[in-house]
């Protein structure tokens, strides 16, 4: 919870980042965001043309990348004053990821694959949270498949089992990067709204990096960082 | 605790699902536990039961050459040596009766084993009991060793026939019919795999004793090539020689030469006491005799000594194999890892622990290694009870 913003999840102010220049080329590249700020349950898009730093942005939402200057706030806690280990927990617990490429574990069903983050994190996969996990994948419509192997699942339910692992632990922020890029077009705004109709359940904040400007009518606000305001 | 619950359940969940890689890796570390573990396991029993039936045979008599050879005839009726002793050369040795004597007659075959020519007092000597029949009595009978009986069907009453030593020699000895007049109980060791017989029948078989029609009492002119009056009777080709020895044509059967000069490929010595065997010893050690007599159990070490040369040569290639095949291991489980790439990032971001995806991985290692050694073990415990006769695996 942010001091004064009872309801924002995530706020970046100021942050600047530089990317050092490839060997034998020339300047780097520099990403600079004057502010952002993201509600529960809200969901915002984020577009931009290639290179602009939409994955920079979840990056350094993600706290996977640290920014040279300005702060970046998840759930009240400043991401630059959290060391390694806490950092971690902050992910395990406060950030779910949706990838365009899914990245489920194959050797795992669809159940443990939504489970994965207990595993993974050491919190406990009692059955509390198999319930939990249970409930979402029956939501995603995709409940009566929760023993089913990840190489016999279309794109679309990968799609909804990779939602279902990122909200497993219910997380404050979602951040999806390019979450419909591997779906054909007639399963694209499906599978969005279920993402979108699931995190707002969850009063879950989405921030999600697109290139399908057809499906930017379904989020709440829309960020373009070609137009957006530099540090 | 809980941390490595979660690593054993993913570990194992990824090993099945590669079932085929897994398969291979644990094939691979299958073979390389198992080999060292087998050839131990084999050289050590049959360590024990070389070591058993040396100690348990006092001294080897035979002709001089290689006391291995001699021994190795002896103990488990391998190819007898190239010479061999004459019957009255043991007798000369043993004059005084300073042992007993067990004389062998080797180098024929019979149902695919040895057909050994000895004193009934032999299976007495092993410790050999008769499960079914009786020991053998007169010439053409045979007792046949537990495992030959059970390979081949064989039963008290039957007539089995030698093996021809050379097919296509038309002056060679007839194979010979004998009666099974008993089998041997199971003993677990080369004298199951053997048909024994009396030395009488051994020297027939050889052909250096024959029974054949009567030509004195013949009416047949036929069979009469030339009748030197009061010296000898020369028959013709047509003259019927015996097969078998029976009731009706066991008179007939003669010897062509003075028992004393009939051959023995080896002989059993079992002194009456200490200083009968220092004497006996003494006496084959002047070299007035044309033979040698050793200690068998001596003999077995020193054949033991090269057996471990050879082990330690074979466990330094293994080793070197091994070691190879833990390295192409090693480097099938990087390339893994390699390839596991972005499942590992996606795990790191999802907030998975610093030591946790090592430990999952590790898992998997130790789970292969775990199942291959599991085997390795259960299968070199195993070798020496299938394969059985591990000392005659080791002579080859």
């Amino acid at each position: 919870m942010i001091s004064g913003y009872p309801t924002r999840v995530l706020v970046i102010e100021d942050v600047q980042f530089d990317y050092p220049a490839a060997r034998g080329e020339g300047d780097g590249f520099s990403f600079g965001l004057r502010g952002l700020s993201v509600d529960r349950g809200e969901t915002v898009a984020v577009i931009g043309p290639s290179g602009c730093g939409k994955s920079t942005l979840l990056r350094l939402a993600a706290g996977t990348l640290r920014p040279r200057s300005g702060t970046v706030h998840l759930d009240g806690a400043d991401l630059a004053a959290l060391g390694e280990t806490a950092m971690r927990a902050v992910r395990l617990r406060s950030i779910g990821f949706v990838f365009q490429d899914f990245r489920l574990l194959d050797h795992l069903d669809v159940e443990e694959n939504a489970m994965l983050p207990f595993r993974l994190g050491g919190l406990r996969a009692d059955a509390a949270a198999r319930t939990r996990v249970r409930e979402l994948l029956d939501g995603l419509g995709i409940g009566h498949l929760r023993r089913r192997p990840i190489d016999r699942l279309s794109h679309g339910e990968r799609q909804r089992t990779a939602i279902a692992r990122a909200l497993a632990t219910d997380p404050g922020l979602v951040l999806a990067d390019e979450p419909t890029g591997n779906l054909d077009p007639s399963n694209k705004r499906v599978i969005l709204e279920a993402l979108l109709g699931t995190a707002r359940d969850r009063d879950a904040a989405l921030l999600a990096v697109t290139h399908d400007h057809d499906l930017l009518d379904a989020f709440d606000r829309v960020i373009d960082l070609g137009t957006a305001v530099p540090a | 605790m809980n941390a490595i619950r979660h690593a054993l359940f993913l570990a194992r969940r990824h090993l099945l699902h590669h079932r085929q890689r897994t398969a291979l890796l644990v094939a691979a570390l299958f073979i390389v536990g198992f080999l060292p573990i087998a050839v131990e396991n084999l050289v050590q029993a049959g360590e024990r039961a070389l070591r058993a039936r040396g100690d348990a045979t006092p001294l080897v008599a035979g002709a001089p050459g290689a006391p291995i050879d001699l021994v190795l005839s002896a103990l488990y009726f391998r190819s007898p040596p190239d010479k061999e002793l004459r019957n009255a050369e043991i007798e000369t040795l043993v004059e005084g009766d300073l042992a007993r004597v067990l004389p062998l007659v080797l180098g024929d075959r019979v149902l695919g084993g040895p057909l050994v020519g000895t004193d009934p007092g032999y299976f007495e000597f092993r410790g050999l009991g008769i499960a079914s029949g009786r020991a053998h009595a007169v010439a053409g009978e045979c007792v046949v060793g537990a495992a030959v009986a059970a390979r081949e069907g064989v039963e008290v009453g039957d007539r089995i026939t030698t093996e021809p030593r050379e097919f296509f020699d038309l002056a060679g000895a007839y194979p010979l019919r004998m009666e099974v007049v008993g089998i041997l109980a199971e003993g677990d060791g080369p004298d199951d795999e053997a048909v024994f017989t009396g030395l009488a029948t051994a020297w027939i078989v050889r052909g250096l004793a024959h029974g054949h029609d009567d030509l004195a009492e013949s009416d047949d002119a036929s069979l009469v090539m030339d009748d030197i009056e009061g010296e000898a009777i020369i028959a013709t080709a047509k003259v019927r020689e015996f097969v078998e020895i029976t009731d009706e044509n066991r008179s007939s059967f003669h010897f062509h030469a003075s028992p004393g000069e009939l051959p023995v490929t080896a002989a059993i010595v079992i002194p009456f006491d200490e200083k009968g065997r220092t004497i006996l010893l003494g006496r084959a050690d002047v070299g007035r005799l044309p033979l040698q007599l050793v200690d068998a159990a001596e003999i077995v070490d020193r054949l033991l000594v090269e057996v471990f040369r050879v082990r330690r040569i074979l466990m330094g290639v293994l080793g070197v194999v091994g070691l190879a095949t833990l390295l192409l291991v090693g480097v099938v489980v990087a390339l893994s890892i390699r390839m596991r790439r972005v499942e590992i990032e996606t795990m790191h971001l999802i907030g998975c622990g610093p030591g946790r995806v090592p430990l999952i991985l590790a898992t998997e290692v130790l789970l292969i290694l775990a199942v291959a050694a599991g085997l390795a073990f259960l299968a070199g415990g195993l070798v020496v009870p299938m394969l059985s006769g591990a000392e005659r695996l080791i002579l080859g």
